[in-house]
């Protein structure tokens, strides 16, 4: 790719020297046919050169290879954690092929990122305080090295779609629940493809949007999700790498006695008599509780809890357990043929 | 408007520099005007997918099942034995559907209900919440209907199919990632009357996220109904293993019309056969061998011999749609439900010969035993030539 037009982020020095070059080139192009005016010119000029490939050393069958984004001048690179980061060496490819070793120094065990450096100084960058809010439909352009397709001085792969919707993640990882549950940027880009991860997704005018998560399956549906970690949560991690605590899960039997607590405030019992499948039940209600006051009966089911779906009993302890005190409750239940809303004033006490 | 200004503003922010040293060198800065209109224009479209999607959300609905089994597979192996295949897992997560009619009738994909869950609760999307019955799938076209109690809903404006045209815009939309609002996938028209006539084709992004979604154009008008179905499965879930490839089928409306009507008196719709091993293979393009579609073997009391027919007869027509070559009876089976009464007419030695015949479900006519000499056309798909032996 000779045609490199002026990196905003660059030294003014360099930047001018380069305007010199693009003026010759556009010239050049302009005369001799017309440049190419494709939609997203502007975008991938500018997301190229700020993506690198990565390569790692291989773990058995496992695929050493990804994508990263450059997040500063002088060679932080943001990336998805893989089995990539595990071995000795870890190397960063530029767009402009150069090589470099990448040195890990932080991690970000809840939203599985992985904050690399190399030594080099003046490179572009995206900066992540930005954030240009993104919505449904927007295009964007997904640039990364699913496949490891490029090599060499080969620039990443891009691909156009649009933002599908945000939403909350709910995947795992093999067989593992995914660590990550808070919101997503889900795109039409197929971004699940081996490599892809840690690449970049940037908008129709060259803005970092989100960067491409770790390859998972969505639990809601089965498949492989499209998604990226919106720019917010990326910039949340770069910016204070240090401050990244290791979600670490809560005691799951302190959980339960903890939404057991609830269930008995709100004067309601579940019909748990085990199995693997055990939709919610209800089956006592205390007479004067609150769950009775606002009208729950018993041989309800109940299908949400602030219109979270509940499946299982199992379910609705983690919803129990995640509200907050005292605050507002509303419950979907299926009465009959009927689905009745129950609405208490609070939750009770923690 | 005021959104794109920043924009504008960005870019010529950007552009001013390039400008002063450029100080009126027309080909390069006309080459940059055209990437700004390029990028105004994608912030445009952004608006133009959201206002199709407005029009169309309100007649989505969330559909939720609860309880229910996993799926197995029988297949045929290689050896031909009949195995249990491990079968695509059916996840808890919400599925799609859109509202038909205002009286409450849900069309769907049935690849949302093989679990044959227990409950099934609708939401619609201002909220409200509907427990919902499953009146009746469609094996053949992979819909089910829901019904829930209420009235005065929103029903989707339908696509003018007859300007249907590939290339042209296409979205599909659904809840399945739990979204507040439908994500949305962007692509054209890949294809039309695909699956046997049943579907139009799209590259944008089909999935359990939004099977039993729709399938809308640019002014978010229902085109159809977004299946898995793909290739020539028959169960509920064939297809499903192309999801989110940019190959994508959905029931066009003309015919979910047509279905919610059989689909609503209560009965499932089971494909129609007629009991006849038709001829090897397709006729070739511009092979002047007579037209229709040559029966070689008829089942045994099966609709085809119940109604007279003969081996050597050549179909030309089946209920009123002309037969020239099997794709063309496939496409009018396609139509017709097991049950149903129809019309055939068939060539025999250049007389036409018209009849009358029940469709029946494959499963209620004598299995036909292929003739050992010449391998029948249905079990090979594909046939590979043989190399004739040397002497």
């Amino acid at each position: 790719m000779s045609v490199e037009r002026p990196a905003i982020t660059r030294p003014s020095a360099l930047r001018a020297w380069r305007l010199f070059i693009c003026l010759a080139v556009l010239s050049n192009s302009a005369s001799g046919g017309g440049p190419a005016t494709g939609p997203f010119d502007r975008a991938i000029e500018i997301a190229r050169p700020r993506v690198v490939k990565l390569y790692g050393a291989g773990m058995g069958r496992q695929k050493a290879y990804g994508s990263g984004v450059l997040v500063s001048p002088d060679g932080r690179i943001v990336t998805a954690t893989s089995l990539m980061l595990e071995g000795r060496s870890l190397r960063a490819v530029l767009a402009d092929g150069s090589s470099y070793a990448a040195e890990l120094i932080a991690r970000d065990p809840y939203r599985q990122l992985a904050l690399l450096k190399i030594d080099v100084r003046d490179l572009p960058y995206f900066d992540v305080t930005r954030d240009s809010h993104v919505r449904t439909g927007d295009w964007v352009i997904a640039a990364a090295n699913p496949f490891k397709v490029a090599s060499g001085r080969e620039p990443v792969s891009v691909a156009a779609g649009i933002i599908a919707a945000r939403t909350r993640l709910a995947a795992r990882h093999r067989r593992q629940d995914f660590s990550y549950d808070g919101e997503v940027l889900l795109t039409d880009v197929v971004v699940s493809a081996p490599g892809a991860a840690g690449g970049a997704l940037v908008d129709a005018r060259g803005n970092l949007v989100g960067v491409i998560g770790r390859p998972v399956v969505s639990t809601r549906t089965n498949t492989w999700v499209n998604y990226a970690l919106p720019v917010a949560e990326v910039a949340t991690f770069v910016l204070a790498p240090d401050a990244v605590e290791a979600r670490t899960r809560p005691d799951p039997t302190a959980e339960r006695a903890a939404a057991e607590k609830r269930l008995l405030q709100l004067g309601l019992r579940l019909l748990d008599v085990g199995g693997r499948v055990r939709p919610p039940y209800v089956e006592r209600v205390r007479a004067a509780s609150a769950a009775h006051t606002a009208g729950l009966r018993a041989n309800d089911l109940i299908l949400a809890i602030n219109d979270e779906s509940v499946a299982t009993c199992n379910d609705v302890r983690t919803a129990l357990q995640a509200l907050e005190p005292q605050t507002p409750l509303s419950l979907f239940v299926k009465r009959a043929d009927d689905v009745v809303l129950i609405e208490l004033a609070s939750a009770g006490e923690s | 408007m005021t959104r794109n200004r920043p924009v504008v503003d960005g870019i010529r922010w950007q552009l001013l520099p390039l400008l002063l040293i450029l100080a009126g060198s027309a080909p390069a800065g006309r080459a940059d005007e055209a990437a700004i209109s390029a990028t105004a224009l994608r912030t445009h479209q952004r608006q133009v997918f959201q206002a199709a999607l407005e029009r169309i959300a309100p007649t989505i609905v969330r559909i939720d099942t609860i309880g229910g089994a996993q799926a197995v597979r029988e297949i045929q192996d290689r050896g031909g034995d009949t195995v249990v295949a491990a079968t695509f897992r059916q996840a808890d997560g919400p599925t799609t559907g859109v509202l038909w009619t205002r009286d409450g009738y849900i069309l769907t994909s049935s690849f949302n209900f093989v679990r044959q869950p227990a409950i099934i609760t609708a939401t619609l999307a201002d909220g409200k919440r509907f427990v919902a019955h499953l009146v009746a799938r469609d094996r053949v076209a992979q819909l089910a209907l829901l019904k829930i109690e209420t009235e005065d809903l929103p029903t989707p404006p339908r696509a003018p199919l007859e300007g249907l045209r590939p290339g042209q815009w296409a979205l599909t939309a659904g809840l399945g990632y739990g979204s507040a609002k439908p994500a949305l996938s962007v692509g054209v028209i890949s294809g039309l009357r695909r699956n046997e006539g049943l579907c139009a084709q799209t590259d944008a992004k089909t999935s359990p996220a939004n099977y039993g979604g729709p399938l809308l154009d640019i002014e978010g008008r229902l085109i159809g109904i977004c299946i898995p179905k793909a290739g020539r499965g028959t169960d509920e879930i064939a297809g499903v293993e192309w999801y989110d490839s940019g190959i994508g089928f959905a029931v066009t409306h003309d015919h979910l019309n047509q279905r919610f009507e059989a689909l609503r008196s209560g009965t499932d719709w089971h494909a129609g056969v007629l009991g006849i091993l038709t001829s090897k293979g397709d006729r070739a393009v511009g092979d002047d061998s007579p037209s229709g579609v040559r029966i070689e073997r008829l089942a045994e009391d099966g609709p085809a011999m119940d109604a007279g027919l003969e081996a050597a007869d050549r179909i030309v027509e089946l209920d009123g749609h002309a037969v020239d070559r099997p794709l063309d009876l496939r496409r009018a089976l396609a139509t017709l439900a097991a049950g149903q009464t129809v019309s055939v007419a068939v060539d025999r030695d250049g007389k036409r010969i018209r009849a009358e015949l029940t469709l029946r479900r494959a499963d209620e006519v004598k299995p036909i035993e292929p003739p050992t000499s010449q391998p029948s056309g249905r079990s090979q798909p594909f046939p590979i030539p043989v190399p004739e032996p040397q002497p």
